[in-house]
C-alpha cells in the first residue's frame, strides 16, 4: 500500500499516522474499517435511491411504451436498471472506502469535474417542476389545487428537515414506511387486476433483446425512449447523492464522519474533517471486514434496488396492461404528449378495469412517488451542494456543514414556491432542452468519473474487477451514445 | 398475561397483513359493490394476511427465520400469499379468468414483492418497538 508519513504538526498525538495520498488534494488518515452487520441488513441508504428511482419512469413512462411498443420494448428497461445497480455498487465502493463522497472522489481526480456536477445540480434540480406530477394526482384526488400542495409540502419539507435532530435517521425512517406500503399495496392491487399472461408477457419481453419497432426510431418517439432509459431507476445525479446518504448512514469509513444536523441542532455537531479516511487494505482482517461490507451493499442493490424498482415497474405495466385489456380506446390517450392527461386516462382505465377507487389507488400511487421523490431530492440536492460547497469553496468551513444544508435547503426552498407562484415550474421554455441534456449527460459524465476515481483513487486490493469497469463503461456509451444519436439524427435531445 | 406476551411478536406482522388486506378489500368499496360485498372481500384477504403475517413474527428466530434474511419470507409468503388470495376470491371475487393453477402461480409470483414490502415495513416496525 502506497503510504507515507504526514508531517509532525498534522499528525494526531495517539492514532495511526500512515496516510493514504490520493490525488493533489489531503492525504487520507488510515483508520479501522469497522465491522459490517453482523446480518443481510434489510434497511439501510438504499432506502433513498429506492425512494429517488422509484418515480415516474416506472410508474408512467414506461407502462407508457409497453402499451405503445408491446411488452418487448422491456429490454431497454432491464439493461437500464441493471446498469444503475452495478452504479451503485460502485458508487459504495468509493464512498465506504473512504467516507467522502464521490464529489470529493471527482475533485481528487481533477477539481473542475466536481464542479461540472456542482453547476449542473443546480441547473437541473433548482426548477420544482418535478413536483407536479403528485401533487396534480393529489388534486384529482381531493380538488385541492395542485399549487397549493405544491407550496405546502414545500414549506413542511424545510420545516421538517429543519428541526429534526439528526436529519438521516428522519428521512429513513419516513421514506422507508412510505416505500413499503407503496411496494406491498402495488403487489396487492396487482394481484387483484393483473394475470399471469400479463406479468408473463412482462417479464419475457425484458429478453426481447434488441427489438426495436420501425416507429420507436423516429423523431417523435425515440427520445421519448432515450428518456425512458435514463429514468430507469435513479436518473440525473441521485446516483452521485446516494454516496453521501452511504457516509452519514456510517457505512464502512463513513462511520468516522460526524452527521449532519437539522438547523436547530446544528450547535450539536461534531467539527466536519476536511478529507476523508482510508483503512489498511494490506491487513487481511481489514480486508474481511472489507468484504463484509460488499455483501451489504450488494444484497442492497439486488434486493432492495433491482428487486423493487423491478417490482413496481412490472406491477404498474401490469396494471396498465389490465386497463387497456378494459378499454382499448386509452391506448391513443396515453400515447399523446400530456403527461398529465396520460396519468389521468390511465387513472381512469384502471377505474374501468377494476372500480372506481382503482384509479384512486393508482393517482394515490403517483402522489405518493412524488411525495417520496420530493423529499428525496430536496435533502440531496441541499447534502450535495452543502459537501461540496464546505469542502472546496474558500471560507466556506467557517461555517458549519449544517448551516450550509439549511442555506441550500431554504434556498432551494424560497426560489421553488417562487416559481411556482410566478414563472414556469419546469424552468423558461428556452432552457428546457439544455436541462434535459445536462440531466442525461450527468449520468454519462459519471460514469466516466468512477472508473477515474475508483481505479486511481482506490489502493489496487480494492479497486474495480475488469468486468465491472466494462460494465460501467458501457453505461458511459449507453447514457452518452443514446443521447447524442437522439440529437444528431432527429435534432431533438430528450423527451 | 403470558399468553399475551408471548403473542406480542406476532403484532407488528398481523398488523402489516390486515392493514394490507383491508386496504386491497377497499379497493371494492366504490367499485359499485354493496357494502357488504366489499366488507366481506376486505375481511376475506385480510384475516388471512394478518393471520399468516403473525405467524411470521412467532417464527422469527426459529428454524430458517432469522431476522433480516429474505430467502424463507419469501417462500413464506409464495405459500400463503396465494392461499390467501384464494380465500378472498373463494368468498368474495368475481371469478378466476385463467383457472387456479395459473391463478395460483400467478399470485405466487406477485407474492415475491410483497414479500420485499412485508419484511421491510415488519423489520421497521420491529425496530420502532424495541
Amino acid at each position: 500500500m502506497d503510504t507515507s508519513k504526514p508531517s509532525a504538526a498534522a499528525a494526531p498525538p495517539v492514532e495511526d499516522e500512515r496516510v493514504w495520498k490520493a490525488g493533489r488534494l489531503e492525504p487520507m488518515p488510515i483508520r479501522k474499517l469497522p465491522d459490517a452487520p453482523p446480518s443481510v441488513h434489510i434497511l439501510g441508504p438504499t432506502v433513498f435511491l429506492v425512494a429517488l428511482g422509484v418515480g415516474m419512469g416506472e410508474s408512467y413512462m414506461w407502462p407508457r411504451l409497453v402499451l405503445l411498443f408491446g411488452p418487448e420494448i422491456r429490454w431497454l428497461f432491464l439493461i437500464g436498471v441493471t446498469l444503475q445497480a452495478v452504479v451503485m455498487l460502485e458508487m459504495a465502493r468509493y464512498a465506504m472506502a473512504t467516507g467522502e463522497s464521490i464529489f470529493s472522489g471527482a475533485a481528487r481526480v481533477f477539481k473542475p469535474i466536481m464542479w461540472f456536477f456542482f453547476v449542473t445540480a443546480i441547473a437541473v434540480y433548482i426548477w420544482p417542476g418535478h413536483l407536479s406530477a403528485g401533487a396534480a394526482a393529489f388534486e384529482e384526488i381531493t380538488g385541492i389545487p395542485w399549487v397549493v400542495t405544491a407550496v405546502i409540502g414545500l414549506i413542511l419539507v424545510g420545516v421538517v428537515f429543519s428541526l429534526a435532530k439528526v436529519i438521516y435517521n428522519v428521512l429513513e425512517n419516513l421514506l422507508s414506511v412510505l416505500i413499503g406500503v407503496l411496494v406491498i399495496s402495488t403487489a396487492v392491487v396487482a394481484a387483484m387486476v393483473g394475470s399471469w399472461g400479463d406479468v408473463v408477457s412482462t417479464i419475457t419481453g425484458m429478453f426481447a433483446f434488441g427489438y426495436l419497432p420501425p416507429e420507436a426510431l423516429s423523431a417523435a418517439w425515440f427520445p421519448v425512449i432515450v428518456g425512458a432509459c435514463a429514468f430507469a431507476g435513479p436518473s440525473g445525479m441521485q446516483q452521485m447523492w446516494y454516496t453521501l446518504h452511504l457516509r452519514d448512514s456510517g457505512a464502512g469509513m463513513g462511520a468516522h464522519i460526524p452527521r449532519i444536523r437539522g438547523l436547530r441542532h446544528a450547535g450539536e455537531e461534531e467539527a466536519m474533517p476536511t478529507r476523508g479516511f482510508m483503512f489498511d487494505t494490506d491487513d487481511p482482517a481489514e480486508m474481511a471486514k472489507w468484504k463484509g461490507w460488499r455483501r451489504w451493499v450488494t444484497f442492497d442493490a439486488l434486493l432492495l434496488f433491482w428487486g423493487v424498482t423491478m417490482l413496481v415497474t412490472i406491477s404498474f405495466t401490469v396494471i396498465a396492461q389490465a386497463a387497456v385489456r378494459q378499454n382499448p380506446g386509452v391506448r391513443a390517450v396515453i400515447s399523446g404528449d400530456d403527461r398529465e392527461v396520460a396519468l389521468t386516462a390511465m387513472s381512469d382505465a384502471v377505474s374501468s378495469a377494476g372500480s372506481s377507487v382503482l384509479g384512486v389507488v393508482f393517482l394515490g400511487f403517483i402522489a405518493l412517488i412524488g411525495l417520496n421523490a420530493t423529499l428525496g431530492l430536496f435533502d440531496s440536492f441541499s447534502r450535495g451542494q452543502a459537501d461540496m460547497t464546505y469542502n472546496f469553496v474558500p471560507g466556506a468551513r467557517k461555517r458549519k456543514m449544517s448551516h450550509l444544508y439549511a442555506g441550500f435547503l431554504w434556498g432551494v426552498i424560497i426560489f421553488g414556491i417562487l416559481i411556482l407562484l410566478f414563472g414556469p415550474a419546469d424552468g423558461p421554455s428556452g432552457i428546457l432542452d439544455t436541462l434535459a441534456f445536462l440531466s442525461t449527460f450527468a449520468m454519462g459524465a459519471y460514469c466516466v468519473t468512477l472508473l477515474l476515481v475508483n481505479n486511481r483513487m482506490l489502493p489496487k486490493p480494492i479497486r474495480p474487477k475488469w468486468w465491472t469497469n466494462v460494465i460501467v463503461g458501457f453505461g458511459a456509451v449507453f447514457y452518452l451514445g443514446m443521447l447524442f444519436y437522439s440529437l444528431f439524427a432527429f435534432g431533438v435531445v430528450v423527451d | 398475561m403470558e399468553i399475551r406476551h408471548s403473542l406480542e411478536p406476532a403484532l407488528p406482522g398481523a398488523a402489516i397483513g390486515a392493514v394490507a388486506g383491508v386496504a386491497a378489500g377497499g379497493l371494492t368499496l366504490l367499485a359499485g359493490q354493496p357494502l357488504g360485498r366489499a366488507a366481506l372481500s376486505a375481511l376475506a384477504l385480510a384475516v388471512p394476511l394478518a393471520l399468516c403475517g403473525g405467524a411470521y413474527g412467532l417464527l422469527i428466530g426459529r428454524w430458517l427465520f432469522r431476522p433480516g434474511a429474505f430467502a424463507p419470507v419469501a417462500l413464506f409468503w409464495m405459500v400463503a400469499f396465494p392461499t390467501s388470495r384464494l380465500i378472498q376470491e373463494s368468498l368474495a371475487g368475481v371469478g378466476m379468468r385463467d383457472g387456479v393453477l395459473l391463478f395460483l402461480a400467478y399470485q405466487a409470483m406477485v407474492s415475491v414483492g410483497f414479500a420485499i414490502g412485508f419484511v421491510w415495513l415488519h423489520e421497521r416496525l420491529t425496530v420502532r418497538r424495541r
